[in-house]
């Protein structure tokens, strides 16, 4: 279901494919599926249904939500973070990895990554919390359950050129 | 009307008294672009009162009248609850009107003509949710970037800048904001893009300064170190200068309307770090004082210091004699 799916979407690679197959990790780009508006609700439920129909639970242990050229505004991305984030967590594979891959870069890369964890259910009932109890939360989550987070903010300045990247990273492996 | 020139229109039209009927001639105006226009309506808002009647004397030359019905001129008087009349009072002339006659696009210059446009009102309406007015505003922006099909810029990220703005508009002022975009089609020595955001509402320094006033109920089970604290806040909300009380707005934390969960009190800091990403020069313009933001950054990396200093920003600070607004202006090249 899964492979079929990505085959008959042009905007994937073959390459992504084999990413997929060989070292058991699931690479989606938002806008591959025409899921741009991630300000929104409904594209961030249907990205949160992507996750939940592609994931074969158990043997993966590695994700990457590409959300470049996205309109990302944190108020629904815990929809498909806590999807993502749920799928590892059930995974039998050790040593589980959440890439999240942004446009954006405000600055403080602490205070995004508080930002898109800010309403997860899943790993901050806290939703008024500080930037810093959030990361808690989050680092907690992560310890627990063996999760490394890499939050990386890719910013092409001019066209679809070079970008600038930094990355911020929840480690739970330690 | 371009550029930042409309800074130096004199705003004192009615000697502090809001006016209910007034009359804007704009006949010898050569040219007008979106970022002079916004600055301009936005010196008008302030000095008007709401549901004033204007008449308007469009420019004698065609050139700048059709850029005026481009840029949605009579519409943006409306949403600024100016009732445009059609009749001519005593002050008119003959051309005057507030319809607008046509001119074809491609009589505009090359250069007019590579630039696009647009300028967005923001009136805070309390009978909106702030998401909805939020997401109103966004899907205008959308609309606007759209027509960026080179992508000459990061589109998401000046979104959350702009965006960043609208909301510091929606939780502090209340007062209309006027946001006037610009690009750049053909790449030359005009920036990319050029933003200028108007908030008409009683600025940084004003709302900072009130939030930092001595509470008038004093507590009598207070603290040594709360009143210590207290009364260096009061020091700072009689005594502070511009530097200062930006230097209080820049801190983590520190927001003159607490607990909506949104920003975390990031919000200055969140405009300043996330436009010297996306590589634009961004200034502020607050009280009698304009200071450069990115470029606060790139001093504060260039001096290793973790931290906005007071000494760096008062560096930055240059004191101009127009009348007060709020204004952010961005450019990228």
């Amino acid at each position: 279901m899964r492979e079929n799916m990505l085959f008959t979407n042009p905007n994937v690679s073959r390459r992504t494919l084999l990413t997929i197959m060989t070292a058991h990790k699931l690479q989606l780009k938002a806008r591959d599926f025409g899921l741009v508006d991630l300000d929104e609700y409904t594209p961030c439920a249907k990205f949160a249904d992507v996750i939940r129909v592609q994931v074969d639970g158990k043997k993966l242990n590695e994700i990457e939500l590409n959300l470049e050229f996205c309109w990302v505004e944190y108020s629904f991305t815990h929809l498909f973070l806590d999807e993502a984030l749920s799928k590892l967590r059930d995974s039998e594979l050790p040593h589980r990895i959440l890439t999240v891959v942004v446009s954006i870069n405000l600055g403080d890369a602490r205070f995004m990554a508080a930002l898109l964890f800010r309403l997860s259910k899943l790993v901050n009932r806290d939703s008024e919390g500080s930037p810093e109890a959030i990361l808690r939360a989050v680092n907690f989550f992560c310890s627990e359950n063996c999760i490394r987070i890499l939050i990386q903010s890719r910013i092409v300045l001019d066209g679809f050129g070079d970008a600038t990247t930094e990355e911020f990273i929840i480690d739970g492996w330690r | 009307m371009t550029g930042l020139l409309p800074l130096l229109k004199s705003s004192d039209i009615s000697a502090g008294r809001p006016s209910q009927r007034f009359h804007i001639d704009l006949s010898f105006v050569r040219r007008v672009d979106a970022i002079g226009l916004a600055i301009f309506l936005a010196r008008l808002t302030q000095s008007i009162s709401a549901s004033s009647d204007a008449t308007v004397t469009l420019p004698r030359a065609d050139l700048p009248a059709q850029k005026l019905s481009e840029l949605e001129f009579e519409a943006i008087l409306k949403t600024l609850a100016l009732q445009t009349e059609e009749y001519r009072d005593l002050f008119t002339l003959k051309r005057e009107s507030t319809k607008f006659g046509s001119v074809m696009l491609t009589h505009l210059p090359n250069n007019e003509r590579a630039a696009l446009e647009k300028i967005l009102c923001i009136i805070p309406d309390k009978n909106l949710s702030r998401t909805t007015q939020i997401s109103n505003i966004k899907t205008k922006i959308k609309d606007f970037f759209r027509l960026d099909h080179g992508r000459n810029f990061a589109h998401e990220q000046v979104m959350s800048i702009l965006l960043e703005l609208v909301k510091n508009t929606l939780d502090h002022s209340g007062r209309p904001a006027i946001l006037a975009m610009k690009m750049n089609v053909n790449r030359g020595d005009d920036a990319r893009f050029s933003f200028v955001y108007c908030d008409t509402g009683e600025g940084i320094c004003s709302s900072v300064r009130k939030h930092l006033e001595p509470n008038k109920e004093k507590n009598q089970k207070e603290t040594q170190s709360e009143l210590h604290r207290q009364s260096e806040k009061s020091r700072l909300a009689e005594k502070g200068g511009f530097p200062d009380l930006v230097h209080w707005a820049l801190q983590p934390g520190n927001s003159t309307k607490g607990g909506n969960g949104v920003n975390f009190g990031l919000g200055l800091m969140l405009i300043v770090e996330a436009s010297h990403s996306a590589g634009f020069r961004l200034s502020v313009r607050d009280a009698d004082t304009v200071v450069e933001l990115t470029e606060l950054v790139q001093m504060r990396a260039e001096g290793e210091l973790s931290h906005y200093t007071h000494s760096l920003i008062r560096q930055l600070c240059v004191k101009t004699c127009s009348s007060p607004i709020l204004m952010f202006h961005g450019e990228l090249y």
